[in-house]
């Protein structure tokens, strides 16, 4: 009994997988529906958070600590809100529009968090919203006089004059920007005028074998520290090992398809429309392997099966042109590209 | 069926059931509240809880009403402070909290776990739980389920306590009528009187039913005091025989049993009508008699005698057992007091005497309780005028003939025994057989006894007393002139020469030479010093000045022990004078040797050293090697030696001397040379050939007690070393009771200071400060300078220990002032241990750094650890100035005093920039991580104090790279250099780095508040480790990586271990590490915890039900102070890795029993 082969696992942990991040955060329609006012109140101790502070009133609670359940999402437990970007425009008509999004980089860290930020190739999609004001208003020129060069707070409130400073976010860079000075490139004028903001190219890939073995190595041991030492410490699979060197197989890729055959039981729960790389590295990413981990299991003939699967996986990668080509050809290019050196 | 009581509690009402109120927010909590409301409900009391809805009144209104009428409070905290509603300033969770303060409150918090992470909780919540946490405890929880087990305990915990606890009534804290009170205060003994609840144990032990029992001791011993203590506590009839006729006797005990019953006395006249009614009263029930001062009156004692006890019984108090009275009635001799007793009774008086006075005092009062009250009562050091009183007394009740038997014992220079005492007394108008010597001694009601077949008087003082009367009447000279024939008789030169002298005997003459020598090798050293004046003088008048060269030159030596360094300069000047002078070239040369010895022990110590190699080598060249003359240089070479700490070279002088006079039969200067032997050999540490000396010299030296007195000297040196300070101890009070019955202050000085040593070996600090300023006192009033500095220097220790660094360093320089003048080179290494210290605690750690130096190059060559040790305080000390290269020069210095021969090859270095060579020299030495580790940190400190971060680099780097390539050693002084706290972020990431591509068995899994270290230990039984570190800073990060090392570096180790402890199992095992500032972000730490982390660093505690996760917290919240070498730091991580090591027992299921040597085995070999 090793795993059901309808959900294979194929990762080669050195391979530079490309994710797509979107969040899907609904904050739009709790904003757009219940977001009454915002209300500013100048540096003091009221409600005993420092600085600057604006009151996002709500008529209804649950909807006032749905939105600021997920601007706490984007802060991540950070001490400060720089996660949060925030902009008030003011339009030419002399309304103005708070625009609220997350920030990009912090984003990609919380959907790539450890090292895979810098391990998959990474496109971020964010989630912003805007809603209008009648303006003008002589509050938000008090506000601007009072946060312009420093951070505030935000908190939620209630329309019956109930705050919740314990859901205060402090450290909130606000920025307050004119409609005819939008830079055409930037998030805001994306937003106001519903265009795609401009991306900047992705770095090209180094696949020299050194670098794809240190990076292996380093995810491995990263994802699999249980398991590892106990493959190490079985004298059975050392013999496999062994025996699957015979056959021409680098070690790594022995320890790196039994570290795969666990995968199934550890992420048994993970949707079977998420069993993607991507996913799958995201959720090794966030359950650190424990000591509960099961034993590993495994047989020469999974053992085999499953190195196919990482083979072509590597290959898929390194050289799609070569997806048709025999298992023992793609061992022998890999071989020529030093890719095997482990290999005894 | 029984009905309740009527003021027994009701049954009450389900409605009127313990109410508990459950405060929370409502949002995120509602799987913990409705979990607490189920077990509320299951011990079927009342659950009351808010929940938002509509009601008639406001929300507010309705908690607190509701929390008004509750009687428990239970608060469940996640991580939510909640709202704060209109008009208010603090949220309704809060404010249930503080209108909860007259309820008993149970609170709970969720753990800190990945599902409330570090920073998540809200401020305003950590800020009430610090709040709750000053007043009640709180418990954590992870999930619903154990939440609500928790509520369950407590809530019938706190039931238990607080509701079914019925108030006692008052009846039962009466007291019982005539109990007595626990501080009831113990009888104030009476003035003087002493005390002896063993002796009177052991009295009442002894004593039968219906027999008599004899207690026996000197006058004033104390029986009197004894029989009085045991009248009053036991209940017995006292009589005392003094001045008492038979019938006063029987009379008096008849009254005194008579008394006890509560009775009136019979009235009788005839001394069988007492006796018939005193029988009567003894046969009506047990009576203990106590018959006192039965030696007063023999005729009284019979007739007691004679009366049956009945079950009762009787003690005769006597000074001695007279056999013709008592016949084999059991005796008890009252032991004289030991000096912890006449120290308690000084203490019962409010008084303390230094150690030396103490001995002294034991010694003069031979713990004679009656002449102790004498020094009590008048509180002088000398005994007082007073007790010569009694001695007359005493004396004038004596028959002549006793009278005369004690004059000659008194007066004897010699014991005497019945076999010498029978003729002289038969001399003197007598006729006198040893036997009958032997009954007048036991007719002297204890004046005189019998030890060791010798005659002795019952005390030395009354001895002194007796001489005095002996000399006053005028009789003394012929005394003296009788014994000294018995002494010429025995050949007892001292002896003989002292009687003439006292006896003004012209024959005087022809023993001042030999008389003044036996009395020098006896320790007699005044007398040997009159004699041998005399003996100088007389050979001049003589004109013989090889006579008078030779009395000079042992004059000298005996001047020079009693510290008279000027006389004995003088005299030895004046021997040396006149055996040149009579042309006599062998005495000459004896008379050099010896003014050589002088000078070295007056200061001198290169100019008599190299003036005795001179003389040794040309006994060498002569013709005929004189071979005693050798021996005699060689002997005093080892003195010289030994005394500028040239140990070895000592030893061997004093073997090779005591070689040469043991084949020439020259058994004094053997004696002398096996003594400088045994006490080389005990510095050296070879302790079985320094006792098997001693033991050589255990017979003679019983005649000598200047010989006895080195060989207790050397005896204390050698229990110290072999950690057996109690007995050391005794050795050290007989060493300083010697020295003072020689009078040498010199000895004394040296012996008080050694019994301080020994004192602080137990731990007896205020003892051994009293005798290191007596022995100061002394030295400074005898002018002894040399040992005034050694007193210093031990002084400086104690406020060294006691934390007063300034008081150390006062003392130890002037102690270090004095050394170095006399080029002391054994004093000046040890002081400069000391003053380096004292510097080193005052931060001033360039002087510490240079005496440090001063005292690693002073130290001789065969105290290679002293001297190493030195060099490495240096090191460290260099380290803490920030000077690198004198901080390496100084780890080369100790690498090679420890190594000798076996040291690596290492670069000179000029500079710190030979940092790299040196590292790669000494991690050439095979098995020795410790100078490679020595001289990691002292890159580490120096780069701290000095800012200078190139060295640092390096060393991490090199130590990684090695680490990587699979070396234990480097593993392991890396993981001390992370444990330091001196590393940056990117020093920690780089090792990590290194570790996880170079280890395969170190595996990383680093968020930005956690990090997890998985660690596989190939074994036997293998095991896996985690180390889960949460919180943040370079000082949790660098331990956690140390601790991961420690582990992933050391698996032969470790797999050694588990075979020599015959390990079958080893459980995998979880390592959370955190700080005690991460801990309290999320909750104030006990003040338990707090007092366990301060004093370890470190703590341990397992997981009740998982026994194998554990909790390590450091404490981050200290400032960390460095000393050189023993530091806070070093300290922490030596008890971190004894914590890992107990993780380590636990988990392979050592033992208790065996945990301490399993630490030991694998700390050492890991922290070495």
């Amino acid at each position: 009994m090793i795993q059901n082969p309808s959900l294979p696992f194929a990762v080669d942990y050195a391979v530079r997988y490309t994710a797509v991040f979107a969040s899907f955060d609904d904050f739009m329609t709790p904003i757009r529906e219940h977001l009454h006012a915002l209300s500013y109140s100048p540096p003091g101790p009221a409600h005993g958070v420092p600085g600057p502070s604006l009151a996002f009133i709500f008529d209804a609670q649950k909807a006032a600590e749905e939105v600021f359940a997920i601007f706490q999402k984007w802060v991540g437990g950070q001490e400060t809100g720089v996660a949060i970007g925030l902009s008030l425009v003011a339009r030419v008509t002399g309304d103005y529009v708070l625009c609220v999004y997350p920030d990009a980089v912090q984003l990609q860290a919380r959907f790539a968090p450890g090292p895979l930020a810098a391990h998959l190739n990474t496109q971020v999609v964010t989630p912003a919203h805007i809603k209008t004001f009648p303006g003008p208003s002589q509050n938000l020129a008090a506000f601007r006089d009072a946060a312009q060069d420093q951070t505030v707070a935000i908190l939620p409130g209630l329309k019956d004059g109930a705050l919740a400073p314990g859901l205060a976010i402090i450290g909130v860079p606000v920025r307050f920007l004119e409609e005819a000075e939008l830079n055409p490139s930037g998030f805001e004028y994306a937003l106001l005028h519903g265009v795609e903001p401009s991306r900047s190219p992705a770095e090209p890939d180094d696949h020299r074998p050194e670098i794809l073995t240190r990076r292996r190595q380093t995810l491995l041991s990263r994802y699999f520290p249980v398991t590892l030492e106990r493959l190490r410490f079985n004298t059975a699979f050392q013999g496999d090992l062994r025996q699957l060197a015979d056959e021409g197989y680098a070690d790594w890729q022995v320890q790196q398809a039994a570290c795969n055959l666990t995968l199934p039981e550890r992420l048994g729960d993970l949707p079977a429309d998420q069993r993607d790389a991507v996913s799958v590295l995201i959720e090794l990413e966030n359950s650190p392997e424990e000591l509960s981990q099961p034993e590993p299991r495994w047989n020469l003939e999974s053992l085999r099966t499953q190195l196919e699967r990482d083979v072509r996986e590597l290959i898929g990668w390194l050289a799609p042109e070569r997806a048709e080509a025999s298992l023992a050809e793609c061992q022998e290019w890999l071989r020529q590209r030093g890719d095997l050196g482990e290999c005894t | 069926m029984t009905l309740p009581a009527a003021d027994a509690p009701p049954v009450l009402m389900p409605d009127r059931r313990v109410r508990v109120f459950i405060s929370s927010t409502l949002g995120e909590a509602q799987e913990e509240r409705q979990a607490v409301m189920q077990a509320v409900s299951d011990l079927e009391l009342t659950p009351i809880y808010f929940e938002a809805g509509a009601r008639p009144h406001s929300a507010q209104t309705t908690y607190r009403d509701w929390l008004a009428q509750s009687d428990v409070f239970v608060g469940i905290y996640l991580k939510s402070y909640g709202w704060v509603g209109p008009g208010m300033t603090i949220s309704g969770l809060e404010d249930e909290w503080q209108r909860s303060a007259h309820l008993p409150r149970l609170a709970y918090v969720k753990e800190i776990h990945k599902e409330i992470p570090p920073g998540e909780r809200q401020p305003e919540l950590s800020r009430l739980l610090a709040e709750v946490g000053e007043v009640a405890k709180y418990h954590q929880f992870r999930g619903a389920e154990d939440l609500a087990k928790q509520v369950k305990q407590d809530l019938m915990a706190l039931l238990s306590e607080r509701f079914l606890n019925v108030p006692l009534p008052p009846s039962a804290l009466k007291v019982t009528p005539g109990a007595a009170p626990a501080d009831y205060p113990v009888p104030v003994p009476d003035l003087g009187a002493i005390e002896r609840p063993g002796v009177l144990a052991q009295l009442t032990s002894l004593l039968t039913p219906g027999r008599s029992l004899v207690l026996t001791g000197q006058p004033g011993s104390g029986k009197t005091t004894l029989l009085k203590q045991f009248a009053r506590e036991q209940g017995a009839a006292y009589v005392s025989l003094e001045h008492k006729t038979p019938l006063q006797a029987l009379l008096t005990a008849g009254a005194a049993v008579a008394a006890l019953r509560g009775e009136h006395p019979e009235f009788v006249t005839t001394e069988d009508a007492a006796t018939a009614a005193l029988q009567a009263q003894l046969l009506r029930g047990p009576i203990t008699l106590l018959v006192d001062q039965a030696d007063a009156s023999p005729a009284a004692v019979r007739a007691l005698l004679g009366i049956t006890l009945g079950n009762g019984q009787a003690v005769y108090a006597a000074n001695a057992v007279a056999r013709d009275l008592f016949g084999s009635l059991p005796a008890l001799s009252v032991p004289p007091l030991s000096q912890e007793e006449v120290e308690a009774v000084l203490a019962q008086e409010g008084r303390t005497l230094p150690p030396g006075e103490l001995i002294a005092l034991t010694n003069a009062s031979q713990g004679n309780p009656l002449y102790l009250r004498y020094y009590l009562a008048t509180g002088s050091g000398d005994l007082p005028l007073d007790l010569s009183a009694f001695e007359d007394l005493l004396w004038s009740q004596m028959d002549p003939v006793l009278q005369e038997l004690t004059g000659l014992v008194a007066l004897s220079r010699r014991p005497l025994d019945a076999e010498d005492l029978a003729p002289l007394l038969s001399a003197g108008g007598h006729t006198v057989t040893p036997m009958s010597v032997v009954r007048s001694v036991e007719a002297s009601r204890g004046l005189l006894k019998i030890e060791d077949q010798t005659i002795q008087v019952f005390h030395p003082h009354f001895a002194g007393s007796v001489a005095e009367q002996l000399e006053g009447n005028g009789t003394a000279r012929s005394f003296h002139r009788l014994l000294a024939d018995v002494a010429l008789t025995h050949r007892q030169a001292a002896a003989t020469a002292f009687h003439l002298r006292e006896a003004g005997d012209p024959r005087l003459d022809k023993h001042l030479m030999e008389g003044g020598r036996a009395a020098f090798l006896m320790g007699d050293w005044n007398l040997a010093a009159d004699l041998l004046q005399r003996a100088e003088t007389r050979a001049l008048e003589k004109a013989d000045l090889v006579e008078a060269g030779l009395a000079a030159n042992q004059l000298a030596d005996v001047l020079s022990q009693m510290t008279d360094e000027k006389g004995a300069q003088a005299a030895i000047d004046r021997a040396v004078e006149r055996f040149e002078e009579s042309k006599s070239p062998q005495h000459a040369l004896s008379s050099r040797i010896f003014r050589s010895v002088l000078w070295v022990k007056n200061g001198r110590a290169p100019e008599g050293i190299t003036e005795l190699e001179a003389a040794r080598d040309h006994i060498m060249t002569l013709p005929e090697v004189d071979s005693q003359m050798l021996a005699a240089c060689e002997v005093n070479l080892s003195y010289a030696y030994k005394y500028v700490g040239r140990l070895e070279e000592a030893r061997a002088a004093a073997e090779r001397a005591a070689e040469v006079f043991a084949r020439s039969g020259h058994q004094e200067g053997e004696h002398t040379a096996v003594i400088n032997a045994a006490a080389t050999a005990a510095e050296l540490g070879d302790l079985d050939r320094a006792f098997e000396l001693t033991e050589r010299l255990r017979e003679t030296a019983r005649q000598r007690p200047r010989l006895e007195a080195a060989r207790q000297n050397i005896l204390t040196k050698i229990y110290r070393k072999r950690d057996e300070p109690e007995q050391a101890e005794v050795h050290a009070r007989e060493a300083v009771r010697l020295s003072q019955q020689l009078g040498s202050p010199e000895l004394e000085v040296m012996n008080l200071n050694t019994l301080g040593n020994t004192l602080i070996d137990q731990e007896r600090r205020n003892e051994a400060e009293a005798a290191y300023r007596e022995a100061l006192t002394i030295a400074r009033r005898v002018g002894d300078i040399h040992q005034e500095g050694h007193a210093l220097e031990l002084l400086s220790r104690l406020p060294l220990d006691a934390g007063d660094p300034g008081g150390a360093r006062e003392l130890a320089e002037q102690a270090m002032e004095i050394q170095r003048r006399y080029g002391d080179n054994v004093r000046v290494a040890t002081t400069g241990e000391k003053l380096g210290k004292a510097y080193g605690q005052l931060g001033r750690w360039s002087d510490a750094a240079t005496v440090l130096e001063e005292s690693a190059r002073a130290f001789m060559p065969s105290l290679v650890d002293n001297s190493g040790n030195a060099w490495v305080q240096a090191a460290l000390a260099w380290a803490e100035t920030g000077n690198l290269t004198r901080a390496l020069q100084a780890v080369a210095a100790a690498c090679k005093t420890f190594l000798a021969e076996s040291a690596p090859i290492l670069p000179e270095i000029q500079s710190a920039e030979e940092l790299k060579p040196l590292l790669l020299s000494l991690s050439t030495v095979d098995d020795e991580r410790y100078f490679l580790g020595l001289a990691a940190r002292c890159v580490v400190r120096s780069s701290v104090i000095s800012g200078e971060d190139g060295p640092l680099d390096l060393l991490v780097t090199y130590l990684a790279e090695q680490t990587a390539e699979g070396s234990v050693q480097h593993n392991n002084v890396l993981a001390a250099v992370l444990a330091e706290n001196a590393l940056s972020g990117q020093h920690l990431q780089e090792v990590e780095q290194t570790l996880i591509l170079g280890r395969q068995n170190f595996h990383s899994h680093d968020e930005e508040e956690a990090r997890l270290y998985t660690v596989g230990v190939q074994a036997p039984s293998p095991f896996i480790v985690q180390l889960i570190l949460v919180g943040s800073g370079t000082q949790l990060h660098g331990l956690g990586l140390a601790i991961a090392m420690l582990l992933a570096g050391n698996e032969t180790l470790l797999s050694q271990m588990q075979q020599t402890y015959s390990i079958t199992t080893a459980q995998d095992f979880t390592i959370m590490l955190t700080t005690r500032s991460a801990q309290e972000a999320i909750a104030p730490t006990s003040p338990a915890v707090s007092a366990a982390i301060y004093q370890r660093a470190f703590i341990t505690s397992l997981t009740p039900g998982k026994p194998n996760n554990f909790l390590c917290m450091i404490d981050d919240t200290q400032p960390i102070w460095n000393t050189g070498g023993t530091d806070q730091r070093s300290g922490g991580y030596i008890q971190m890795g004894i914590d890992l090591t107990l993780l380590l027992a636990n988990s392979w299921g050592i033992n208790t029993d065996k945990n301490t040597d399993f630490s030991r085995d694998v700390v050492s070999a890991m922290l070495r």
